[in-house]
């Protein structure tokens, strides 16, 4: 038996406790960073034995002597020198170096231009923020002063330009990350190789324009790991140099710099104005904040507390609700279908799921019974047709000590149901939602249901970029990432991609061009979401399943989708062979 | 135009003139000039008169409502005045709509960055009906409201859009002040303040979002619900 290719963690990233560290803990363990990072590849020598100034606007001016190709001394502002460790490595006229300063928690990544004696400077640092071990980062654009010239005008900036963009990407360590820039705020990563590809997960970034071919990249793992990643990527040679400076899941520092091969993996849509170039990101009516390092992070977990048993409890007793007020996330919803108004039908589900009988009252009230049951339970429910032959519905299934509620796809062409079952309480938060799909058929009158054709599980939209348009003023980009996993993007005023979020979701085939899917908003507000995606009409219509401390409800969704594309990323989520 | 602030689409509905007493002249196109009439008769220069004509603390209410003062809007009313707004009726200067005003357009609209704007701008003729007394007017002032507000749900969605400066509805539409004045003391308050939806400003602000976001009504009155109205209104418009 060969040992497995992949070593899938324990706990992906979003379940992982990571250790609140200490200052005291960070400075010990950066001690060994002083000597600078590891790399696999050789470094550059494009630095040993030169001196460079480097000037930054509102920023530090940096004397470096490089002694040799991994020992510098800096002096910051006219300062005493400091001597440290450090690597470089080059890509086309760049050179990329990092270096901590030793006895402090900060360090440097520089990006120098030689070719135009520009220079880009990100300092960072640790124990900035509550949790110590996030890295934290500045952006200083400035030059490389030489006697007898003036300063060139032209500086590094932000950009758009890579808004988008997807790749995969090789490091020369063996590590393969699949990586989307569907933002100007946030960016996605897979990792294929450190967390076998289940789920995507997002950080907040940098996008820098070095010119037209040349670009850099960064991101924090914030509410993760904090560790940071940043890289200079070559458009047209497919090639990174980097570096990752961190604490890993054991705590221990992972401080190295990389080289690595790309593949681009298509390009979605963005929306800006065609004249928008993205050097600014401008936030709506929320002034940005001036502190050093700071930029919008979506941090769930400080939005939404984790609740108790008791306190979900309470919540529920206190307010459950299906159906009732209008919600924003409704507003392009489709017309509610009465046309299960006076039917009596079962549906009967595989491996043991339920068997749940019904007897639709109206078109908006049921009851139902588990089959064996002689108890009937009266509920509200919703229903919708998403596409000919096809009804949705929910309700929740009161009396069930979990707060069970259900997401029904009727097939009545196919005699077929599919059953999204959610629940409150997950081992790692009692007012999150769990959920379990079920495939089965309909029991009723004049239908006679298959023995073997299902609905089934598909990775058809993966890779694939739709913008949702609940209602005025609010729209999202979902990309699908994994079969197992989506992310979502709130658009800027500029109509540039903002914030963005990830969770892990199923995609059921319904029919062509037609799919069940559901996303759990874990680690974040515990939401469960069951949406039907029609792609040919390019509406959806779904299911919104939420306990807060407001209580419990069950609510509609609804939103008018445009397709923004699509990534060619399937091919890297299939069963690995040797 | 200005800007300034407000909460909702629907700011003050009903009619104005129910408080006025007496015989009213109607006086349109020329309003500002009939207006201080009363005031030049009692010997006052036409600019004193002016600066205290209906038209101008109407002006005032603008530019203090887009300008967040509060304090200094509720001393336009006069110690008796109603405000209807968002469904419920705000009564008493030093009771309900110093609760609207300091409490309910503070707290709720100004402490809130999306909730913003008020953008008022004349853009038909107005019309002022003074009563015969001089004591006494009604007035119809129309305008342009940008309004906009908040998703106040707490998903995930909205939360990362407030977190990005957003979550808020933004439009445009065309309004109108019905408004009722009386004389205190030689100077002109606001005896009741009513605004209505004359409808979408597509046509006036071209390429605008001219389309209303839903915005609740009051619902709870005080003291139930701590920044309420005095009460309900029974027909909402």
């Amino acid at each position: 038996m060969s040992v497995p290719r992949i070593n899938y963690p324990k706990e992906q990233m979003h379940r992982i406790r990571y250790t609140k560290l200490t200052q005291e803990q960070i400075a010990e363990k950066l001690v060994a960073g002083a000597a600078g990072p590891h790399c696999v590849t050789a470094y550059s020598e494009a630095l040993a034995g030169k001196s460079l100034r480097i000037v930054t606007d509102n920023g530090p001016a940096l004397n470096y002597e490089f002694q040799s190709r991994n020992k510098l001394s800096l002096a910051v502002d006219g300062g005493s020198a400091s001597h440290a460790g450090y690597g470089a490595l080059s890509l086309q006229s760049l050179v990329l170096f990092s270096h901590l300063v030793p006895g402090t928690q900060t360090g440097y990544h520089v990006i120098v231009d030689l070719e135009r004696r520009l220079a880009t400077v990100f300092q960072v640092w640790f124990s900035g923020y509550t949790d110590n071990r996030e890295v934290q980062r500045q952006i200083y654009f400035g030059y490389v002063q030489a006697a007898g010239n003036e300063p060139p005008q032209a500086r590094h900036g932000l950009t758009n330009r890579l808004e988008g963009k997807g790749y995969h990407w090789i490091q020369d360590n063996g590590i393969e990350t699949l990586e989307l820039y569907p933002s100007v705020l946030y960016s996605n990563f897979v990792e294929l190789t450190r967390l076998g590809g289940e789920l995507s997960f997002c950080g907040p970034s940098d996008y820098l324009k070095i010119d037209d071919d040349l670009y850099v990249y960064s991101r924090v793992e914030c509410e993760f790991s904090g560790t940071m990643t940043l890289y200079m990527l070559d458009l047209n040679a497919l090639k990174q140099v980097g570096v990752r400076l961190g604490f890993d899941a054991g705590d221990a520092l992972e401080y190295y710099m990389f080289s690595g091969i790309g593949t681009q993996l298509g390009q979605i849509a963005s929306f800006e104005s065609f004249d928008d170039h993205g050097e600014q990101i401008v936030l709506g009516n929320r002034p940005q904040s001036t502190q050093k390092g700071a930029r919008p992070v979506y941090r769930p977990l400080l939005t939404n507390p984790a609740m108790t048993h008791e306190e979900v409890e309470a919540a529920v007793a206190k307010h459950t609700v299906a159906f009732g007020a209008p919600s924003p996330m409704a507003g392009n919803r489709l017309p509610s279908s009465s046309s299960l108004s006076g039917k009596t039908l079962s549906v009967r589900y595989d491996d043991g799921g339920p068997v749940l009988e019904y007897r639709f009252d109206s078109a908006q009230e049921l009851h139902w019974r588990a089959a064996g049951s002689s108890e009937w339970r009266a509920e509200s429910y919703e229903a919708w047709e998403p596409a000919p032959g096809v009804v949705f519905f929910g309700h929740l299934l009161g009396g069930s000590p979990r707060h069970d509620g259900v997401a029904v796809v009727l097939d009545f062409e196919n005699a077929l149901s599919t059953c999204v079952q959610g629940w409150l309480g997950t081992p790692y938060m009692a007012n999150e939602a769990a959920c379990k799909t079920w495939f089965g058929t309909i029991e009723m009158s004049g239908l006679t249901a298959p023995q073997y054709r299902r609905h089934r599980f598909t990775d058809e939209l993966v890779g694939r970029a739709l913008t949702w348009n609940y209602s005025q003023g609010l729209t999202s980009m979902h990309v699908y990432t994994t079969p197992y996993s989506f992310s979502w993007i709130i658009f800027l005023p500029s109509d540039a991609g903002g914030l963005e979020w990830s969770g892990p979701a199923q995609y059921v085939k319904l029919r062509d061009e037609l799919y069940l899917f559901n996303w759990l908003e874990e680690a974040c507000n515990g939401a469960l979401g069951v949406l039907v995606i029609n792609l040919r009409t390019m509406h959806d219509c779904g299911i919104g399943y939420h306990c807060g401390k407001n209580g419990l409800s069950m609510s509609a969704i609804g939103a008018q989708a445009r397709n923004a594309g699509s990534f060619d990323i399937r091919r890297f989520y299939g069963p690995k062979q040797a | 135009m200005k800007t300034g602030s407000i909460a909702s689409r629907r700011a003050f509905l009903r009619t104005a003139g129910a408080s006025l007493t007496g015989s009213l002249a109607v006086v349109a196109g020329s309003t500002a000039r009939a207006s201080v009439e009363p005031a030049l008769a009692e010997g006052r220069s036409r600019a004193e008169a002016e600066a205290h004509s209906p038209q101008t603390l109407h002006r005032a209410y603008i530019e203090h409502v887009n300008a967040g003062a509060f304090d200094a809007l509720v001393d336009l009313f006069a110690p008796h005045a109603e405000v209807r707004f968002s469904g419920g009726v705000f009564v008493g200067r030093d009771q309900g709509i110093r609760r609207l005003y300091t409490g309910h357009f503070r707290q709720l609209v100004r402490a809130e960055p999306a909730h913003e704007l008020l953008l008022e701008h004349p853009w038909r003729k107005h019309a002022v009906v003074l009563a015969a007394d001089g004591a006494s007017a009604a007035a119809r002032f129309h305008c342009l409201v940008r309004a906009r507000a908040s998703l106040a749900h707490d998903l995930p969605l909205i939360q990362m859009a407030r977190q990005q400066g957003q979550a808020s509805i933004e439009w445009w539409e065309a309004g109108c002040f019905e408004s009722a004045y009386v004389m205190t003391s030689g100077r002109w308050r606001i005896a009741e303040l009513c605004y209505r939806t004359l409808g979408t400003a597509a046509a006036l602000v071209p390429r605008a979002r001219s389309k209303p976001a839903f915005v609740p009504s009051f619902s709870i009155p005080y003291p139930r619900d701590p920044l309420g109205p005095d009460r309900l209104e029974r027909q909402r418009l």
